[in-house]
Formats: C-alpha cells, structure tokens, sequence
C-alpha cells in the first residue's frame, strides 16, 4: 500500500466514525470548556481570581481554554498512536497488522494524520467565542495564531510519539496502566497547564526535551504578553523542528525493534 | 454455588483484576499521583499572597475526593456493564440466573479500597505542592449523614447510567463528558455559596448538591445556602428518592435487554 492509500483508509475510517457518532464530535468540541470550568472553578473558590490575573497579568478562562484545547490537540496526536497498538491488541487485530506488507512506520506516520483536521475544527469552534469576547476583533488573530500553533505542536510530537510506542512496548509490551503513568507525566513535562519558563529547572531541562514544549512556550508568551525578540521565536521554533527531526530515525528503529520483538515471541490476544 | 460463596468469588476476581494483576494498584496510584499533579499545579497559580495555605489545601483535597467519587460511579459502577459486554461476561451472568447486581459485592468495596488509596495520595500531593490540608470535623453526625447520602445518590446515578449504557449503547466519551460536567454543574467542587444564581439553583435541583454541601459544612469549609436542617433533611429524602427511581429505571432497562437484545458492543 502506498502511502496516499494508507491516508486514504485511515481518514475514511476516523472520520466515518467521527460523523456516526455526532455527540462525541460534540463532547470533544465542548471538552476544553469543561476543563477550563473545571480549573477555574475550583482554583476561584480556592484561592481568588484577582490572584490569577495579579500573578500571570491575564484572564484565566482564555488561559486555561487555550491550555485545555492544546491538551486536546497534543491528546489528538499521541492517543491516537500510543493506544493504537493496545486497542488492536485487545480486538485481536493486532497479529493481523504485524504481517500486513505496510511498512509500520509509515502505519504509525499515518495515524494521526485526519486527526490534525479535528485539531483546526476543535480549535476554530471552541475558541473564538471566548476570545472575542475577551479581546474584540483581535481576538480573531490570537484564535489563527493558537490554532497554526497547536497544529504544529502536534504535527511535531508524531516522531517523539512513535519513538515511545516503540521503546515503551518493546520493553513492557502493550499494557494501558503503563500508558495511563506516561501520558499525564508528558502532559506536565510539556508545561500545558503550567508554563514552562515557571517550572523549576529539573523539569524545565526535561521539558526541554519534548518538541511541542518549545511552540506551547510561544503561545504562552504571546498569550501573557511577555516581549520576546523574533530571534528568539526562530530559535525556539527551529529547536522543536530540530529535536522532532532527531527522534525520527530513534523512532523508526525503536518500531521496528517492536516488530521484530512480536514476530518473534507473538501476540497475546 | 451459596450466596455468600458468590459474593466471595466476585470480590475476590474484582481485587485480583484492579489492584493485584499487573501490580494493578502501584501503578494505579502512580498514574492518579500525575494526573492530580497535572490538575493541581494550576490551582497555585490563584492562591492570593496572603493564602491560608492549610484551608487552600483543604478545599482542593475535598474538592478531588468528591470529583473522584463521581468518576467511580461513572466508570467502576455505571461503565463497568459494558465493559461486561465488552468481555462476553454480561450473557453468562444473566443466563446463570443471578442478578446482575451481585456483581456490584465484587465492585463497590474495591472501589472503596481505591477510593481510600486516593485520599492517600491526594493527601500526600496536596501536602507537597500547596500545603498540609487542615481537616476537623465539625460535626461527625452530618458528615456521616453527608458520606452515606452521597454514596446513595453515586449509586442511584451509576444505576441510570449503567441502565442507559446497556439499553442505547452509550459510547465512553459521552460517559467522560457526564463524568466531567457534573460535579462541576452540581456544586460537587464549589460550595454553592460560590456558585452563579443559576448555576447554583440548578444545582439545587439535582440530588448531587446536597451531600457535597453536608460534607463541606461539616468539615468547616463552607456554609450552607439553606438552613442544615433544612437542607439535610431534603438531601436524605432526595437521595432516596434518587436511589427507587434508579433501581427501578434499571431494572426496567435490564428487561427491555432481555427482550430486545443489546443495541451495541463494541467501541469506546
């Protein structure tokens, strides 16, 4: 199969899904509302409201709503490829995927794919309601900007989502409570709801490490009007494009140390 | 097979399958240690500069309890039939000629166990990142009154959901999307005091106010939005009510099942 063919399937079979089953299309476009709520709630019954917009010098809710669509976009892209080995395993597809002829890397490329549509329309029916109201007219902008920039984070975090699949099952085999400890661990370590550049220096050198923390870091500045020089924007983009580049070939050989590793010892199904 | 031989069985196939196989438990709570770590790290980010930091950590810590038992009874309790499906467990279990709620023996005291380990660490997470959580009962007879009525009302609403998901084929992220909107939309996590007027007599209108309220006020976080008595007394005779009107829209549901037959099996 060629790789046009594989996108072709793929697509037909996300989508497909997607529009049979319109109240999830519908829980997803509304679930980075609920999140804001969600942490908005609770930290202004908890602490203060002032005390969020004194400390960050902006909103909450267009803050948190912009974290909780990244998170849902980030979410969009690795799920999709993380899970997909687990899921086949226990629908029993798996053995028939291992000894299809597609090569499994351009398989695991082409998952997320028809999900970076889902990443603009999340975006573009969540966020201008919200935005508008908060900054009129310009906030039209700051919705294109966060949208083109969510959609890079997740086109970036495909090489460094592959990577995992293939060192994390080669060495513990397909199991979703390893999964369930990863996927939260990176949601921190990519600084979602917690800006980067105020994570202490550990788990901001870690972060560091994660291609998407790179652009999530310049939509925050951005968001929280912190100057930043358009020599540092290149840097940091090219920095994620760079390491997201790095983990392709890692990725490549980690899925195929997969591969071999199920050919030889099977699947448990 | 007795009864009680049953009861046994299913507790102990539920504890072996959540907490023992695949060290269930250890990396149950590892992931929970993350995901709050992910969710309360933010809440910081409002404390004012002169915060009580025990009764920040106290709010947030009951504000999870309450959170997390809505997601026990969503996914544990109400899920958990087509899950059953899912394993081409639930046609056994009807054609022995069981209830199907025996299975629930197996289920809610390892829910319980589990819900105990999240105070745990939830303790231990909101002691590190904000500050030991001060919790005093004020009044231990209305927060009895405030645990039991809440588990009533979970039970009650996991009953219709797991009656709904086995009678339409309610599909998971809808299930998440409940799980989510509703201890936000109930005052399960805000004391309603805190809430929008609408908001709050929405709230109010559902069972789910109640005992978190009971809860909140007896522990001295909150005060109440009506008289204690008052509101006591209508959260037990609504909870209740809640519980004959679950109980029965379930087992309505369960016979619709065994005539019609499961609408849909697969997929998350």
């Amino acid at each position: 199969m060629t790789f046009r063919e594989l996108l072709k399937a793929e697509a037909i079979f996300v989508y497909a899904d997607i529009f049979r089953r319109k109240a999830v299309l519908f829980t997803y476009i509304a679930f980075p509302y609920i999140l804001t709520m969600f942490i908005v709630l609770i930290g202004s019954s908890v602490g203060s409201y002032q005390a969020f917009k004194e400390r960050l010098g902006t909103d909450p809710i267009p803050f948190f709503l912009t974290a909780s669509y990244l998170m849902m976009s980030v979410l969009a892209v690795s799920d999709d490829v993380l899970w997909k080995p687990i899921h086949d395993k226990m629908m029993g597809t798996l053995p028939y995927i291992l000894v299809t002829h597609v090569s499994k890397l351009l398989y695991f490329i082409t998952i997320p794919i028809p999900r970076l549509a889902l990443v603009i329309l999340l975006g573009f029916a969540s966020l201008p309601p919200v935005f508008i109201f908060f900054y009129g007219i310009e906030g039209v902008y700051t919705v294109f900007r966060i949208v083109l920039m969510s959609l890079l984070s997740s086109v970036l975090y495909i090489t460094f989502s592959i990577l995992l699949v293939g060192t994390l099952y080669s060495i513990g085999g397909e199991s979703w409570r390893i999964l369930n400890i990863v996927r939260p661990l990176l949601l921190i370590f990519l600084g979602i709801y917690y800006p980067k550049f105020l994570m202490p220096t550990m788990l901001f050198i870690v972060s560091s490490l994660l291609p998407p923390s790179y652009i999530i870091e310049l939509m925050y500045r951005s968001l929280l009007n912190i100057m930043t020089s358009q020599t540092y924007v290149l840097e940091l983009m090219g920095l994620a494009i760079a390491i997201s580049l790095i983990y392709a070939p890692l990725g490549s050989k980690a899925l195929g140390s997969w591969e071999r590793r199920k050919v030889s010892k099977g699947v448990e199904v | 097979m007795s009864r009680l031989a049953v009861i046994k069985a299913v507790f102990e196939a539920y504890f072996k399958a959540e907490l023992v196989r695949e060290h269930g438990a250890v990396l149950g709570i590892l992931s929970l240690s993350l995901w709050l770590a992910l969710f309360l790290t933010p809440l910081w980010l409002f404390a004012p500069k002169s915060v009580n930091v025990s009764l920040f950590g106290s709010f947030a810590f009951i504000g999870i309890l309450i959170f997390v038992s809505y997601t026990m009874a969503s996914w544990d309790w109400g899920w958990q039939l087509r899950w059953l499906l899912y394993q081409g467990i639930l046609e056994y279990v009807i054609v022995s000629g069981r209830d199907i709620l025996i299975l629930y023996v197996g289920i809610i005291p390892v829910s319980l166990i589990w819900l105990s380990f999240v105070g745990l660490v939830a303790y231990a997470i909101i002691t590190m990142l904000i500050g030991p959580p001060l919790l005093m009962v004020n009044d231990a007879l209305l927060l009895c009154i405030g645990i039991i009525t809440l588990i009533l009302v979970l039970l009650s609403y996991a009953l219709i959901l797991g009656g709904t998901t086995i009678a339409v084929g309610t599909s998971g992220p809808i299930v998440e999307f409940i799980s989510w909107i509703l201890p936000i939309a109930t005052g399960g996590l805000t004391p309603l005091q805190n809430l929008p007027e609408p908001l709050r007599i929405f709230a109010l209108c559902t069972p789910f106010s109640y005992p978190a309220e009971l809860i909140r006020y007896a522990l001295g976080l909150s005060g109440t939005v009506m008289d204690v008595q008052l509101e006591c007394l209508v959260g037990v005779l609504y909870a209740i009510l809640f519980f004959i009107a679950g109980f029965t829209y379930f087992k309505l549901q369960l016979k619709r099942i065994l005539r019609e037959g499961i609408k849909s099996v697969a997929m998350y």
